[in-house]
């Protein structure tokens, strides 16, 4: 077991406010890991609200879970040791969607990529912080002469980006989260940076969750998919059943909503469309139900015939792509 | 031949630096029959929301230095401030980006809508204007209830919305609509995206739609335009656009979109073998 | 280091108000730096001159009405005035720092009883708790009177900063910064604190006119140092002794003028910076 990040039957409810009415679910009873021995892209599709955002953040430590737990390497996030927590630390990182807000105004850009060697303790000198800042700079793409020494203003977001993807790869991590890592960089050089995370997944064997509202990448990078909406899972499965044979009314919906790169292929701009379908009643509690080998569907809870976590489906989906290859 | 409802020839646009003036948008020429669709694609810092403001006047810092610009054969420079003011909604219409910091917090809706009218010099009696304001929400597939509530009491949709219904309660023939879309979840996207067009076919106005996502373009507009670093780099109908684009920026647009046809070429069979890590990306 | 004075540089350059403010407060240090060398401090002694004589050419401010010249009482008092403001701005905008700093990074518990306490401190009227020690210390000092000061002015500056803070502490740099491994006190001191400058700054200059301001309002009331020279106890013995019904313009006059050019400096200062904080929070 190494690299092994594991989410147990979470919820996480915020209180704004007194008593149960103030509460508001973020996420409910989920249940996801990623990296350990067989690296895998995960990726999270949800729209604002759905939860994503508090996940990200309940998987870097930054967020308690209110029932269920966190473990990394089979240890619970929250007991952790000093040391234990030092190795956590370094080996799940994180891109964040704003390239610009990660950067402090006041330093260079070497500053984010020195200051975790130096925390760490990954280089002995100057030099050798330097010769490896520099090597990662070039494996994403990047001029080290072009990029170091200059302030976060005098690089455009694309680059910005990539030393953000540098800094993660230079602490060697395990599993790397990625929110939204393209939403706000230009059209393009989204695939450029969506082939550079793949790349860490196939060269680096670095396991990523991909957390974004856009189905379309997300197909691109992912093995698996998982739908969320309002803090649930929805729908999760091979990202090839999910995009070509969704189960589920919601994913459906979200699918449709993706316009396609072919002007000739329909996409019924001006159907007024049915009213907005509510995909979750409020306070409902749903579980996933297993109905076929890699893929679940949400049901009310207690209704499904066989009950199954994402975890499960991860799981079968990385077997079946190890057992085609 | 129809005389073009809007007729931008040659439009450059400076904003002066400290290192000397610089070319936000650089000699760009086109112009929209009445009630086409045109679409700007372009990344940021390309020029293509300058335009939008160029044509707007409400340029913050930048000069249109050279270049003209005629709305229903008018030569718009010869237009004085205080006319704009009135040219501005009556003629020419502006759907902001962000609808979200567009709304005045304070005021409800239906105040808000008003104030379109009263600036025009445009008067109601009191349940004439409740009827014509209902009118416009309806027409965007809003309820009416809408004009007695606070923008914070809307999704960031249903203010996208009144945005739209707030740009054609003048009828105009113009409507300029700057990355309408960016901030919304994709179903809402596709809601307010086909709400835009209705109207605007209700209307008979031209729309010019500004945007990042050739995809979008792909199902919106009629004719689309790319702007490169402050310069018109390649306009047409969109499909032959899409079909056999000319320039090299456009091809990298279409063919970096992601599809659910087919998997991009890092991941398909054809992936380079060796570690990508050492080949680097372009920029 | 470098960089962070180009940046200020390059500001005052930009912003005339900042730079005015800048320029008024320097020559006003430095007279009061230079001024009591160049002076000999005997004149200011009661009965050292003729009293009450109008300005002439050996006494240019004229004497008062206790045989000081004007002039030299003027040049002595204004160090004394500054050294209070100063004191005092500095001793506040410490705590304050320290206790907004606490405040908006630990949050939860130690969060809300600073805030309580800062608010509580600030429905308090200052001039009355003043009043009250004042006329109950054997004798008041000048370094005294900063202290007592600063005790009730720390509040504004431990809300601006607490407020940044808690802004400041939810930016993608100081989560990076987490990732990075950086503790706690790092977090503060390496991504935020220098993000504060401007605002510290900006809390500096607010907290030293008011300590200036509530010193010379507690000196013109007689509740100051009676026996060092400032201007505050100028402007009070002036009225103590009818300078005003007696037509003695010169002894009541200039010590005004001094505060007023003192407090434009520091107002074109404090509004100069606020320009620049808030372009930063736009451009931001």
């Amino acid at each position: 077991m190494s690299g092994l990040l594991q989410i147990e039957k979470v919820d996480v409810v915020f209180n704004s406010g007194f008593g149960r009415r103030g509460e508001k679910r973020a996420l409910t009873n989920l249940s996801m890991a990623v990296g350990g021995e067989r690296p895998a892209i995960t990726a999270v599709v949800g729209e604002s609200g759905s939860g994503k955002t508090t996940l990200i953040r309940l998987l870097l430590g930054f967020q308690s879970p209110t029932n269920g737990q966190v473990l990394y390497d089979g240890r619970p996030v929250a007991a952790m040791n000093r040391p234990e927590q030092m190795i956590f630390r370094r080996e799940v990182q994180a891109i964040f969607q704003d390239p610009f807000d990660v950067f402090n105004p006041f330093y260079k850009v070497d500053h984010p990529l020195l200051s975790p060697l130096k925390a760490f303790g990954l280089a002995s000198s100057r030099d050798e912080a330097y010769a490896r800042i520099e090597k990662a700079l070039v494996s994403v793409g990047l001029k080290p002469d072009e990029t170091l020494g200059r302030y976060p203003h005098q690089l455009s977001g694309g680059q910005r980006q990539r030393v953000m993807i540098a800094r993660a790869l230079l602490l060697d991590p395990a599993v790397i989260l990625a929110d939204e890592p393209v939403s706000m960089v230009d059209a393009s050089l989204r695939s450029t940076i969506l082939e550079i995370l793949y790349g860490l997944y196939r060269d680096a064997g670095i396991s990523l969750v991909y957390v974004t509202h856009d189905l379309a990448t997300a197909y691109q990078v992912a093995d698996t998919i998982i739908v969320l909406h309002g803090g649930q899972v929805m729908e999760v499965g091979a990202a090839e059943d999910i995009i070509h044979r969704p189960r589920h009314p919601y994913t459906r919906a979200l699918i449709e909503a993706v316009p396609s790169p072919d002007p000739d292929t329909p996409w019924n701009l001006d159907e007024t469309g049915a009213p907005p379908v509510r995909f979750i009643e409020p306070g409902q509690i749903l579980t996933l139900d297993h109905v076929d080998s890699l893929r679940a569907v949400a049901v009310p809870a207690g209704t499904a015939r066989r009950e199954t976590s994402v975890a499960e489906i991860q799981a079968a989906v990385a077997n079946a792509r190890q057992a085609a290859a | 031949m129809d005389q073009p409802l809007l007729d931008v020839r040659n439009l450059i646009v400076e904003y002066r630096t400290a290192a000397g003036p610089f070319r936000a948008v650089d000699d760009i020429t086109f112009s929209l029959r009445p009630g086409e669709r045109f679409g700007l694609v372009g990344e940021s810092g390309s020029g293509k929301s300058t335009t939008i403001l160029a044509l707007m006047r409400m340029l913050r810092g930048g000069l249109v230095s050279s270049g003209s610009i005629r709305l229903n054969g008018r030569d718009l420079s010869t237009v004085s401030d205080r006319d704009y003011r009135a040219l501005r909604f009556a003629e020419m219409s502006l759907v902001p980006q962000g609808a979200m910091s567009s709304l005045n917090p304070v005021l409800r809706i239906g105040e808000q809508m008003g104030d379109i009218f009263d600036d025009h010099g445009v008067r109601h009696r009191p349940s004439e204007r409740v009827r014509v304001l209902s009118d416009l929400l309806a027409r965007v597939g809003l309820p009416a209830d809408v004009q007695r509530r606070f923008p914070h009491q809307l999704s960031g949709g249903m203010k996208q919305r009144v945005c739209i219904a707030m740009s054609i309660a003048l009828k105009p023939s113009l409507i300029l609509a700057d990355e309408p879309t960016s901030a919304l979840d994709v179903m809402v996207q596709k809601q307010v995206l086909g709400t835009l067009g209705k109207v605007q076919r209700e209307l008979g106005a031209a729309v010019i739609l500004i945007g990042h996502d050739m995809a979008l373009m792909a199902h919106f507009v009629d004719t689309v335009g790319v702007m490169y670093r402050g310069k018109l780099v390649e306009m047409g109908p969109v499909r032959q656009v899409f079909s056999a684009p000319q320039h090299a920026y456009t091809r990298m647009l279409i063919e970096s979109l992601p599809s659910f046809e087919k998997l991009g070429a890092f991941r398909g069979a054809g992936a380079r073998a060796g570690n990508f890590l050492l080949s680097g990306g372009v920029e | 280091m470098r960089n962070l004075l180009a940046a200020i540089g390059a500001e005052l350059a930009r912003n005339r108000t900042l730079l005015a403010g800048v320029v008024l407060l320097g020559i006003i240090i430095a007279v009061a730096i230079l001024g009591p060398l160049l002076i000999d401090p005997s004149h200011a002694k009661v009965g050292a001159t003729i009293p009450r004589s109008p300005p002439n050419g050996q006494h240019w401010l004229g004497t008062d009405g206790q045989g000081r010249d004007v002039f030299t009482a003027l040049l002595l008092a204004m160090p004394q005035t500054l050294k209070i403001g100063l004191i005092a701005g500095l001793i506040s905008l410490s705590v304050g720092v320290a206790l907004g700093l606490i405040a908006g990074f630990s949050g939860g518990i130690v969060d809300t009883v600073i805030r309580l306490f800062s608010d509580v401190m600030m429905t308090i009227p200052g001039i009355a708790i003043l009043v009250l020690v004042a006329s109950n210390v054997r004798e008041m000092t000048v370094e005294l009177m900063a202290v007592i000061v600063a005790c009730l002015s720390w509040m504004v500056a431990t809300r601006t900063i607490r407020a940044q803070t808690l802004s400041l502490r939810e930016r993608g740099y100081v989560q990076i910064a987490r990732l990075n491994g950086s503790s706690e006190l790092k977090l503060i001191f390496v991504e935020v604190l220098p993000n504060l400058l401007p605002f510290i700054a900006s809390s500096f200059v607010i907290a030293v006119s008011n300590a200036m301001l509530a010193t010379i309002g507690l000196e013109a009331l007689g509740l100051g140092p009676q026996s060092e020279l400032t201007l505050g106890m100028t402007i009070y013995w002036a009225q103590f002794y009818g300078a005003i019904v007696r037509g003695m313009w010169w002894w009541w006059g200039p010590p005004i003028i001094l505060i007023s050019l003192i407090f434009i400096g520091l107002m074109l200062a404090s509004a100069g910076m606020d320009g620049f904080v808030n372009k930063r929070l736009r451009s931001d």
